[in-house]
């Protein structure tokens, strides 16, 4: 019998095999390479979306207690400056003719821009510091643990509060506040600045008010656009 | 078949017998790799859905109803509320209870209609409500209103207050004065309540607990009940000219004891709210003028305003803060069962 020659040939399965496990390898390789990047993406983004939640819940409590310390730094501005109404009040004409007749009713000038101004610097101090004899809190009073939420949430997270800025814009007719919160969960970081604009809108009644049919004194009024507050948030990183 | 190069039919069967023994780890990955996609997948997923019900609550704050399935603790069919493709999501939606602010709203309102409070008239109010003790506060002031011309009368204010609680059905009377001829009462039908007070402005009275159920009805179905005040004040006539509203205002006389009934309206009194129909009777007070002399302000007040968070354009005066976690399950391919895949805790307003 002839024996059979395999004449070029010399066994390959070996190196076959490599190279197909070799070509396997760099397939799974990158597969698992692209499922690591994929779930470390989902990951970061869920990580990402939970700190702006957080932020975006704190945001709202400090938004909530802004509006609250206004509307009594309205109060408190309101009360003060009534107490204080005979300040700004000039006695124009007594209403007599000297001659011990009376001569008419009384005329009075309210110094609108003195209480314009004084209302301003009241409502300003009231917002940042309240009124500790009345037991209100204003803006400075409020910390990051006041922000905090009480959760199971897996994971470390903080909440800071920066950057209350009073913002003046040279005329007592406009406050400003902008505060920022800022959540941290894991790796992020988010932000959620708060801005608030205050139109400080009061209206004076005129010297004629002031007059014999007057019910009392009235130097500062409120007036719906006082309590008109915007107030906007917005993410920047 | 001298030239012929290939692989014979043993070459091929050791080779796929190596590379079947080799491969079984390769197919491990493969299969790891794929499982992580899918869990990358559902975590995707379960951010988006995450996210979803927190906007649909923010946007619809009247969705918190602790009969809805929105807010109990059980978990949602995300499959059936969203669509087939969220199969196998699973979300609890647990709100807390309502946020502790770390400022609380004056208690100073005067309930006027925001134009003036030197007017000489008798205001009520409705203070805020508190939700860490669960207790309500309403307090009525009255001042006495400023003389004619350039008066700035000195007011004599009675301020009365009278506190309740709400805690297993019953409304708890309390009451406190500045003044220690007041006496607060509280009526259900025809029993009252007296509160009285001794010269230090102690409570000499005891407290009396009422069950809600024996609230008042009146036509439209609205519980209230009756506040009575009393005040000692022999010199006034108080009379009171809204048909509106049901106030009835005695004047004794002889004992000197005026006696006033206010409708307390309960709006919906399992969530503590409170609204008092009518912020008051008449008001009488004498200012004395530092220039022209003396004059008497007497004056109704009208209108009604609750004090209850915010007003004005905040318009947020029904919300509330609540924090919220919503926690989003699915199928996990490692764990092979479901697993938490995203929580979102946050701080939403709600319709109390």
């Amino acid at each position: 019998m002839k024996k059979y020659k395999r004449d070029g040939q010399s066994g390959s399965a070996l190196i076959l095999t490599i190279l197909i496990l070799l070509v396997l390898t760099v397939f799974g390789s990158v597969l698992i390479s692209v499922a690591m990047t994929n779930f470390k993406i989902t990951r970061h983004s869920n990580e990402y979306n939970t700190a702006y939640f957080l932020a975006d819940g704190a945001g709202e409590k400090l938004a909530a207690s802004m509006e609250i310390i206004i509307i009594n730094a309205f109060e408190l501005t309101e009360d003060e400056i009534n107490a204080n109404s005979s300040d700004y009040i000039e006695e124009k004409d007594d209403g007599n003719n000297g001659n011990g007749n009376d001569g008419g009713d009384a005329s009075y000038e309210v110094d609108q821009e003195k209480v314009k101004d004084d209302a301003y610097e009241e409502f300003l101090s009231f917002v940042r510091n309240g009124k500790s004899e009345n037991g209100s809190d204003g803006l400075d009073e409020i910390s990051d643990n006041d922000l905090s939420f009480d959760s199971d949430l897996e994971g470390d997270y903080t909440i800071t509060l920066e950057d209350i800025s009073y913002v003046k814009d040279g005329k007592p007719d406009l406050l400003s506040i902008k505060a920022q919160v800022q959540a941290a969960y894991l790796s992020y970081e988010r932000r959620i600045i708060l801005s608030i604009e205050i139109p400080l809108d009061y209206d004076f009644i005129s010297d004629e008010d002031i007059g014999s049919d007057a019910d009392g004194v009235r130097i500062l009024r409120r007036v719906e656009s006082a309590y008109s507050v915007k107030w906007n948030e917005g993410n920047i990183n | 078949m001298k030239d012929e190069k290939g692989f014979t039919l043993i070459e091929l069967v050791v080779s796929i017998a190596i590379l079947s023994i080799l491969a079984v780890p390769f197919f491990g990955i493969f299969t790891n790799a794929s499982k992580l996609d899918m869990r990358s997948k559902n975590e995707t997923t379960a951010n988006y859905l995450a996210q979803h019900l927190v906007s649909e609550i923010k946007n619809n704050p009247d969705i918190f109803d602790e009969e809805d399935d929105w807010t109990s603790e059980s978990q949602m069919d995300l499959g059936e509320l969203l669509g087939e493709e969220y199969e196998g999501f699973y979300a609890e939606i647990e709100y807390g209870s309502p946020v502790e602010l770390p400022v609380e709203l004056n208690n100073s309102d005067d309930g006027n209609d925001g134009d003036d409070d030197q007017d000489g008239d008798d205001d009520a109010q409705i203070a805020d409500y508190d939700g860490e003790d669960e207790m309500i506060t309403i307090a009525f002031t009255e001042e006495g209103g400023n003389g004619n011309g350039k008066g700035n009368g000195s007011s004599n204010k009675i301020h009365k207050e009278i506190s309740f609680h709400q805690n297993t059905g019953n409304i708890v009377v309390e009451g406190s004065a500045n003044n220690n001829q007041d006496a607060i009462s509280f009526t259900n039908d025809t029993d009252y309540v007296y509160i009285d007070y001794d010269s230090n402005g102690t409570i000499t009275g005891e407290t009396k607990t009422y069950p809600i159920s024996e609230l008042r009805t009146d036509s439209e179905g609205n519980k209230y009940f009756l506040l009575k005040i009393i005040w000692e004040d022999s010199d006034d006539t108080y009379t009171k000219n809204d048909s509106q509203i049901d106030i009835k205002v005695e004047n004794d006389m002889d004992n000197g004891i005026t006696v006033k009934y206010i409708p307390v309206y309960f709006k919906n009194y399992g969530d503590y709210e409170v609204s008092i129909d009518d912020e008051g009777g008449n008001g009488n007070g004498n200012g004395n003028g530092n220039g022209n002399g003396n004059g008497n302000g007497n004056g109704n007040d009208s209108g009604v305003e609750e004090y209850e968070g915010n007003e004005g354009n905040f318009d947020s005066s029904d919300f509330e803060l609540r924090n919220l976690s919503v926690k989003v399950k699915a199928y996990d391919p490692f764990e092979k069962t479901e697993k938490l895949l995203k929580t979102i805790v946050t701080t939403v307003r709600v319709l109390e």
